[in-house]
């Protein structure tokens, strides 16, 4: 794929403060991008640096070969929608969907009535801002952020500011809106599960530094980082020790499928889904004293602590299909291999 | 393919932002050259011999040492002072009457509180010349003691602050929590306990703040002196005479940067207690409401009936006394003291000049203020200039109208100043007026831009519209009733001051305010109270007529201000 979007070595500080140092990150045409990381990260001050609204230190950014990076907003060719909507609340809705539109005013209004049925609010041009629900809100800031047909979308945290319910409803609607249009999206949020559902691709910040770039299946399976690993889902990491045959040792007992390791302390990092637990003790398996547990809905969650470690403790998820478990029980566990993988002691 | 790479370091400008640049450059200068330089030259001038030669801190020790400057320096601060403690308990009294009792009558009692915003301050000394002096009917209460000198200040300058020390108390009183006030009735405090623990701590800056205003007004004004003075000489009224009647622009100076010294140390003062103050009432605070008490709310009422039956005759006096034929003699009705045509001092050419000054005013303040607040908050003017024009917005606040004036004489009347044209116009007057009342309408412009949510300009930048447009379509229509609000008080400050456009007014250039100082100088009193009626009536009315327009626009934006239907 050919990147459409490409930025390179972008460098920002404020004052001694460096917000992003050194980012290159490439964004296919038509595809869905979530920078993903916790507040302070700099996803947000990137988001701007793209849109003009923020003035790089160094580096470039390049839409389809053109160098975009000292542009003012206004030739770059985007629409922005923010986390707290940013409707002109003295315009009504048509007025604020068709503000970019440079057209005669019947074909600004079929434009508009267009829009705002894309975005499920057809009928509502003559209201205000303050006369629409929060949802209702942000779907006319995509309305007008789509209006003048631009080849990027940004989304600065543009569900955030909205209930749980609504949040989900219209994360949906967005994943279907993005299907449809084919436009390449840009996301900032700090909301994994958001990242994981809506995004091609994530990229994780952390410290003004790209920590990991990958679909959501690499980000979450396949961590780059102890950082990724802890941002995204819950984890376990258990001391291990690699033998001097590269085998990997959990409180003494081997455990099968992960390759061969330098030898050495080391940590594993398991996450609670992807730990079993048996029913029949074999001499090979690890043996867990259930300490509590939690109901969390669909899952229950498990925390054990080793028979032979009882210092190592960790969670495991039991779904409706694992036996029924009690506090004080002691049980088998065994570990997906697949989905481990190995740190070294200190990146920890 | 190099549309924007290779061509220096910094980001590239569209257009529009370049314009905003210019822009935001120009007004940044025009504050420079109608502020930063008059000021300058007052400076340069303190330190000048009379010839215009150097001679160091001469005139400046001499307002410390010579018996007549210094004996005005202490007149100056002792009835500062004096005024200060007994307006101050005064506003308290009845800003909390208003804010935290449960008395009848209270949007009448602030209305009338507020009255002395309206009227130019010669007019309180005038009525109290009508009450006390001479011939005055109430004589009998001072006991043998004129009303000319310390005692007619006093009173002159209690109506001129009274306004202000009681909106900064309204406010500090209006933010209180009722939470606390609830936390604080649980745990068992009396109610004296209640208001010492909890009103107290809470309205401390505002109480200081009201302090300061008050102390620094009375020691800047000369409205009231120069009128009930008498032989009580005062620093504000020293400067005046030093430059209009000796002509002694150095030593003129020196009293001027005198008069400054308490207005920049309130500024300061003020600022450095502003620190960190910004979130006293969080948002989950509620208002405090009162619970009816009948000894409390009785004793109140009596209060601010008192006050305002004291503003209400320092105005009423002298309109009354302007419709009489003459005062206390022959009570007879009379519309003779209007007949401006045959009176010196100005007439009907000094009325109509005051509108057109009071109506170039709100244009040209208006368009400035609103101007250099919005090139500051809504486009990305050069850092520099932006806090330049911060900075400089605060200025004024810290500057008296007397010293501003000064330093418009000392500047623009220099023959070598490439602006000297300017002296003796229309012009000038109203580009003094603007720069006098420069801080007030700044902030207020400032807080309602700052009201608008910043995302909006960059939303409009991404769709390619200018910032004009958004400016004319969205940020001007949401800030119009406080624009409408900062040119009716443009206006009432042009139609009443006179600290500033005293010293460069000419014959052609008269104003209402300074023919009221004139005609009363020259011992016609009755016309000065016509003409001080005059302007108080035009400023009730233009404020009733922007109260009317704001209200109109009010309804025109209720469609997109009321909540979710």
């Amino acid at each position: 794929m050919s990147e459409f979007l490409s930025i390179s070595g972008i460098v920002k500080r404020f004052g001694g403060f460096t917000a992003l140092s050194g980012i290159d990150l490439g964004v296919a045409k038509g595809e869905f991008l979530c920078l993903l990381g916790p507040s302070g990260c700099g996803k947000t001050t990137l988001l701007r640096i793209i849109a003009g609204l923020e003035t790089q230190d160094a580096g470039t950014v390049r839409v389809a070969g053109r160098d975009i990076g000292r542009l003012p907003p206004a030739r770059r060719d985007y629409g922005i929608v923010f986390q707290n909507y940013a409707l002109f609340p003295n315009l009504d809705v048509a007025g604020n969907v068709g503000y970019g539109l440079r057209t005669g005013r019947a074909e600004r209004r079929g434009r508009v009535g267009e829009l705002l049925e894309l975005v499920g609010l057809a009928g509502s041009e003559a209201k205000y801002p303050s006369q629409l629900s929060g949802g209702q809100q942000q779907r006319v800031a995509l309305a007008r952020a789509l209006a003048t047909s631009p080849s990027l979308l940004l989304l600065d945290e543009p569900l955030s500011a909205l209930d749980a319910k609504v949040r989900v409803h219209l994360r949906r609607e967005l994943k279907q809106l993005h299907q449809k249009l084919g436009i390449t999206t840009i996301m900032v949020t700090h909301d994994q599960e958001e990242a994981l559902s809506l995004a091609d691709t994530v990229a994780v910040m952390d410290h003004g530094t790209l920590e990991q770039v990958g679909t959501p299946e690499q980000i979450y399976h396949q961590p780059a980082s102890p950082f990724v690993a802890g941002f995204v889902g819950h984890s376990n990491w258990p001391a291990v020790r690699v033998r001097e045959d590269g085998k990997v040792e959990l409180a003494g007992q081997e455990i099968p499928g992960l390759g061969r390791h330098p030898a050495g302390a080391a940590r594993l990092f398991c996450r609670p889904e992807d730990i079993r637990v048996g029913t029949h003790h074999a001499h090979d398996q690890l043996l867990a004293l259930v300490q509590s547990l939690e109901f969390l809905g669909p899952v229950r969650r498990a925390t054990m602590s080793l028979e032979w470690a009882p210092e190592i403790v960790l969670q495991v998820d039991l779904g409706a299909k694992d036996p029924w478990l009690a506090e004080g029980d002691l049980v088998p566990l065994a570990f997906a291999a697949d989905r481990m993988r190995l740190f070294s002691a200190e990146a920890v | 393919m190099t549309d924007g790479a290779g061509t220096g370091r910094g980001p590239i400008l569209s257009g529009d932002e370049r314009l905003a640049r210019g822009l935001a450059c120009l007004a940044a200068g025009l504050l420079a050259v109608f502020l930063v330089w008059p000021l300058a030259e007052i400076l340069v001038k303190a330190l000048q011999a009379h010839d215009g030669s150097y001679i160091g801190l001469v005139n400046l020790r001499a307002v410390v040492t010579e018996p007549r400057l210094r004996q005005a320096a202490w007149n100056s601060l002792a009835v500062a002072a004096a005024t200060t403690l007994a307006v101050v308990p005064s506003a308290l009294a009845f800003a909390f009457a208003l804010t935290q009792s449960k008395i009848p009558g209270k949007p009448l009692f602030k209305i009338i509180a507020l009255s002395p915003l309206l009227t130019p301050s010669l007019m309180p000394a005038i009525s109290l010349v009508y009450l006390f002096g001479h011939q005055g009917p109430l004589r009998g209460w001072l006991h043998g003691h004129p009303i000319y000198g310390p005692i007619g200040i006093l009173l002159g300058e209690a109506f001129y602050t009274f306004p202000y020390a009681v909106l900064v108390l309204l406010t500090a009183l209006g933010v209180a929590d009722a939470r606390l006030y609830e936390a604080a009735e649980v745990l068992g405090a009396s109610r004296f306990r209640r208001f010492i623990t909890v009103t107290v701590p809470n309205i401390r800056y505002g109480l200081v703040s009201a302090c300061l205003i008050v102390f620094t007004l009375v020691v800047t004004d000369f409205g009231v002196p120069v009128v009930v003075g008498g032989q009580f000489n005062v620093l504000a009224l020293e400067a005046y005479k030093q430059v209009l009647g000796q002509q002694n622009f150095q030593k003129g100076a020196a009293v001027g940067l005198f008069l400054l010294l308490p207005a920049v140390l309130s500024f300061g003062a003020e600022r450095w207690l502003a620190r960190g103050r910004a979130g006293s009432l969080s948002g989950s605070a509620r208002a405090y409401r009162a619970k009816p008490n009948l000894a409390r709310d009785g004793a109140l009422w009596a209060w601010c009936a008192l006050v305002c039956v004291f503003l209400l005759a320092m105005t009423g006096t002298a309109v009354a006394a302007s419709f009489i034929k003459l005062w206390p003699y022959n009570l007879h009705l009379s519309l003779a003291h209007y007949d401006f045509a045959n009176m010196d001092g100005g007439g009907w050419l000094a009325f109509r000049n005051s509108l057109k000054l009071g109506g170039l005013t709100v244009v040209a303040g208006c368009a400035m203020v609103f101007a250099g607040a919005y090139l500051v908050e809504k486009t990305p003017a050069p850092r520099p200039v932006a806090a330049a024009i911060q900075s400089l917005a605060l200025v004024p606040m810290a500057v008296p109208g007397l010293v501003l004036g000064l330093g418009y004489v000392f500047c623009f009347n220099r023959p070598g100043n490439p602006l000297h044209r300017l002296y003796g116009t229309m012009a000038i007057l109203v580009v003094s007026t603007v720069a006098h009342y420069y801080t007030t309408a700044h902030m207020t412009i400032m807080t309602s831009l700052r009201q608008i949510d910043g995302e909006v300009e960059s939303v409009a930048r991404s769709l390619r519209r200018p910032w004009w447009t958004t400016c004319a379509r969205v940020t001007l229509p949401m800030t119009l009733p406080v624009l409408l609000d900062v040119g009716r008080f443009f206006f009432v400050s042009a139609l009443t001051t006179v600290s500033c456009v005293i010293f460069l007014y000419t014959p052609d250039t008269v104003l209402a305010s300074v023919a009221v100082l004139n005609m009363d100088d020259a011992g016609d009193t009755a016309p000065a109270a016509a003409m001080a009626t005059l302007i108080v009536a035009t400023c009730l009315v233009v404020t009733l007529l922007s109260t009317a327009a704001g209200w109109l626009l009010n309804r025109r934006a209720q469609a997109w201000r009321r909540g979710p239907a």
